[in-house]
């Protein structure tokens, strides 16, 4: 029961945090000339790591839904022209969860501290592949150009997301790491 | 006002707006509104007819006249995005290689292609933007947060027969909800906070790893404090014997009135209307009537 | 001896979403002093402005009108080096423990030298002699943040501002939620900061004890204008301004007041709990001052 009950509240509170880093847009961080990298995925990662797949999937709906509402009635760039076709925003943030957790389990047994790295990184490059593989299928856009964006956004934005589950889920759990003390 | 406070985030925030006008599409049950919608969304994403957009276009904006709010309103979010539509769909058109199988060329330019089968496409996509935008408007518009969550919890009930946790979804989709304000008065101490002691987060440096590092006494403690509510959540809960949902009662019931049925009625009408001018291809027979008008 | 005002607001007014139908006057003109070596109190009810005002001291809002001079600085100047401000004023809002976000306090410490680019020697020296100034020994720099008690974190939030070796210091609600124990601490090291040459402190707070025991001057707040400013002793010997505003009676003064109410005159105007008492010790020794 306890487990439950825990669950249903850190998948609210994550998917919360992920619409409150969409509406503000302090989930996007400024990259180059106008183009900017997300991290509201994160909270699907770490909400996956901490409470397992079928957390992070529920977590990946919020954002998935919020990020359809936003590109269908807020919208601020061409993007969101896509985003409002939930087989675009929605479907792909279904799976990132379920894959984090995956990697996080496969690794965790080795060493922790990596595997959260790992699993920050192989969540976000999931978003990036299938997000930019649905507009690939649906012929939005030229597949060359689609290898580009994959590159130029989809691999920052990993070791974005990999900095920030590490910088959130080590405090949380106690994880013990190298270091011992602080570096004053 | 950007210029003079740094930190103030409450003002920034879109969602849509709740325009109580008591019509007759604010007065429809919650479920209604959301199975309609949710049908309408998955017809436009997938009929490839011009014409069934149109229609599903029109009832739309029936609805819309019908709700007492200004029509104009539910187009702002669309003006603003206008330039970028015509961009992608100019990509779309012009160079996404696909569309030029077995295709007929319409115009062509160094390696810019328009053929009939990516014109379509084009003009699809612009059609279910502007269809799913105005929709989502029209919900927006008509049912509260409040209105809404009654009915997706309503309509997931009969799932729990089968093991599926409707409740407990529903009550996850409010935590997240009423957890977002909570967000944004925390953000704003722990900005104000940070950068009383002289943290500027990341405004002009040139690395972009550097620039995020800069944030994370922003992001870090927001997490952490979320999962803190988190557990105080959690134990509340469980110290109150929440024992998930199966079997519960609910104090509010909504029940379908006449309006649902005449809505429902119209939105099949429409639905099915789509559907048949997207199978008998409508679109084909009008244009080949343009194209004989123009020769 | 003419005291130097560190700190000058004048006709302060502040409006919360100005322009929009949801509007809300939140500062009405308010004009406030800061001298140096000395400690302000500012009290109020909820609402009445005090997190406002606090905000426009070191540029957290710009005045939307009235100025904010900090150090001679107008605050409304569009150029004012805003990195310096935050630097001499250190300004620690309520419950800074949920701020602390290094995991080991020793950074969350140096964090703020850090911002201001000093040298790793510099950091090193300036997170010791915080630490030293709350109590908490340089060994906790190693500790987890996470393990330390409310007051230790409380303490360390202190230190963390303390690093910036601000001359003038405000904090909200510096003792709220912390157990009797804490609370001496806290004041203790307040106290004892002060007493350096040069520097002044602000002190918000709902706990009239504490206002009693800190503050040479206190500024009565409501509904966005200044309603009383002065000495503190005078201002708590007001007995029916305090209770219209809502604000507690100290213990000392409700014992004041009972034996005013029963012929016995303390008069002195003392205000702290100490004063209270060594005052009804020389009318019970029968010396008359």
């Amino acid at each position: 029961m306890n487990d439950r009950i825990r669950k249903i509240v850190i998948a609210g509170v994550m998917g919360g945090i992920s619409i409150f880093l969409g509406a503000t847009r302090l989930g996007f961080i400024p990259y180059f000339s106008g183009a900017s990298l997300t991290i509201m995925h994160v909270p699907v990662i770490i909400g996956a790591v901490l409470e397992g797949p079928v957390v992070g999937a529920v977590i990946g709906f919020i954002f998935g839904i919020f990020s359809l509402l936003q590109a269908a009635i807020a919208p601020t760039g061409p993007a969101d022209v896509w985003f409002v076709n939930p087989l675009v925003s929605v479907l792909p943030r279904l799976i990132i969860g379920p894959i984090a957790w995956l990697v996080y389990r496969g690794l965790k047994n080795l060493n922790e501290v990596p595997a959260l790295v790992a699993a920050g990184i192989a969540g976000s490059l999931t978003n990036t592949g299938l997000v930019l593989g649905v507009l690939g299928a649906f012929g939005y856009l030229p597949w060359p150009l689609i290898g580009t964006i994959a590159a130029a956004n989809g691999l920052p934005e990993a070791a974005l997301a990999a900095i920030l589950t590490y910088a959130v889920v080590v405090p949380w759990k106690r994880i013990n790491t190298k270091r011992q003390g602080s570096s004053v | 006002m950007a210029q003079r406070n740094e930190f103030e985030l409450m003002g920034k925030v879109v969602i849509g707006q709740y325009i109580p006008t008591g019509s007759v599409v604010h007065r429809l049950d919650a479920r209604t509104k959301l199975m309609l919608g949710a049908l309408l969304i998955v017809v436009a994403i997938f009929v490839s007819s011009i014409a069934a957009l149109l229609l599903l276009f029109v009832t739309v904006l029936f609805g819309l006249c019908i709700t007492k709010v200004e029509v104009k309103l539910a187009f702002i979010s669309l003006r603003r995005v206008l330039p970028y539509l015509f961009v992608l769909a100019a990509i779309q058109m012009l160079a996404v290689p696909q569309f030029r199988l077995d295709a007929k060329v319409i115009w062509e330019w160094r390696f810019f292609v328009l053929t009939d089968r990516s014109l379509l496409s084009g003009l699809l996509l612009m059609g279910r933007f502007v269809v799913i935008v105005s929709l989502l408007a029209l919900f927006s518009f008509t049912t509260s947060t409040t209105e809404l969550m009654h009915g997706v919890e309503h309509m997931l009930q009969p799932l729990q027969r089968l093991r599926f946790p409707a409740h407990e979804t529903a009550l996850v989709i409010n935590i997240a909800i009423r957890f977002v304000p909570i967000l944004m008065g925390e953000a704003e101490r722990i900005m104000r906070a940070q950068a009383s002691r002289g943290a500027d987060f990341g405004t002009g440096r040139h690395n972009f790893i550097r620039r995020f590092m800069r944030m994370l006494p922003l992001f870090v403690p927001l997490f952490i404090l979320s999962l803190q509510h988190a557990q105080n959540m959690a134990e509340a809960m469980e110290s109150r014997c929440y024992m998930g949902g199966s079997g519960r009662t609910r104090l509010i019931q909504l029940h379908y009135e006449k309006q649902d049925f005449v809505a429902f009625l119209i939105g099949i009408v429409a639905i099915a209307g789509a559907l048949c001018m997207s199978l008998f291809k409508v679109d084909q027979t009008v244009w080949k009537g343009v194209m004989t008008i123009l020769s | 001896m003419q005291k130097k005002p560190v700190i000058e607001v004048r006709k302060l007014t502040h409006r919360y979403l100005a322009g929009t139908p949801l509007e809300v006057q939140s500062l009405r003109g308010i004009d406030f002093t800061l001298y140096t070596d000395e400690i302000v109190g500012i009290v109020g009810p909820t609402g009445s402005g005090k997190s406002t005002f606090l905000c426009h001291l070191n540029g957290l809002i710009r005045p939307q009108e009235g100025d904010v001079l900090v150090f001679g600085v107008s605050l409304a100047d569009s150029r004012a080096d805003m990195r310096m401000i935050r630097k001499r004023i250190g300004m620690l809002f309520q419950n800074p423990e949920q701020q602390l976000f290094e995991r080991f306090a020793g950074d969350d410490v140096a964090f703020g030298p850090r911002n201001y680019d000093l040298s790793k020697e510099e950091v090193r020296e300036a997170v010791r002699r915080a630490m030293e100034m709350v109590g908490l020994p340089f060994s906790y720099k190693d500790r987890l943040t996470a393990d330390l008690s409310l007051g230790e974190k409380r303490r360390l939030a202190l230190a963390g501002v303390f690093a910036l070796d601000p001359e003038i210091l405000v904090l909200d609600e510096p003792t709220a939620s912390l157990d009797p124990e804490g609370r001496r601490q806290v004041l203790e090291v307040l106290k004892g900061w002060r007493r350096e040459p040069g520097r002044s402190l602000i002190v918000v707070s709902h706990n009239m004890e504490d206002i009693a025991e800190l503050a040479d001057r206190t500024y009565l707040l409501s509904d966005g204008e200044v309603v009383y400013s002065g000495v503190t002793g005078k201002l708590f010997a007001d007995r029916e301004l305090l209770l219209r505003q809502g604000l507690a009676l100290t213990v000392p003064l409700q014992v004041v007041h009972r034996l005013s109410q029963n012929g016995i005159s303390l008069g002195k105007g003392n205000v702290s709990a100490r004063g209270v008492a060594e005052e009804i010790g020389s009318v019970l020794h029968g010396s008359a001052q």
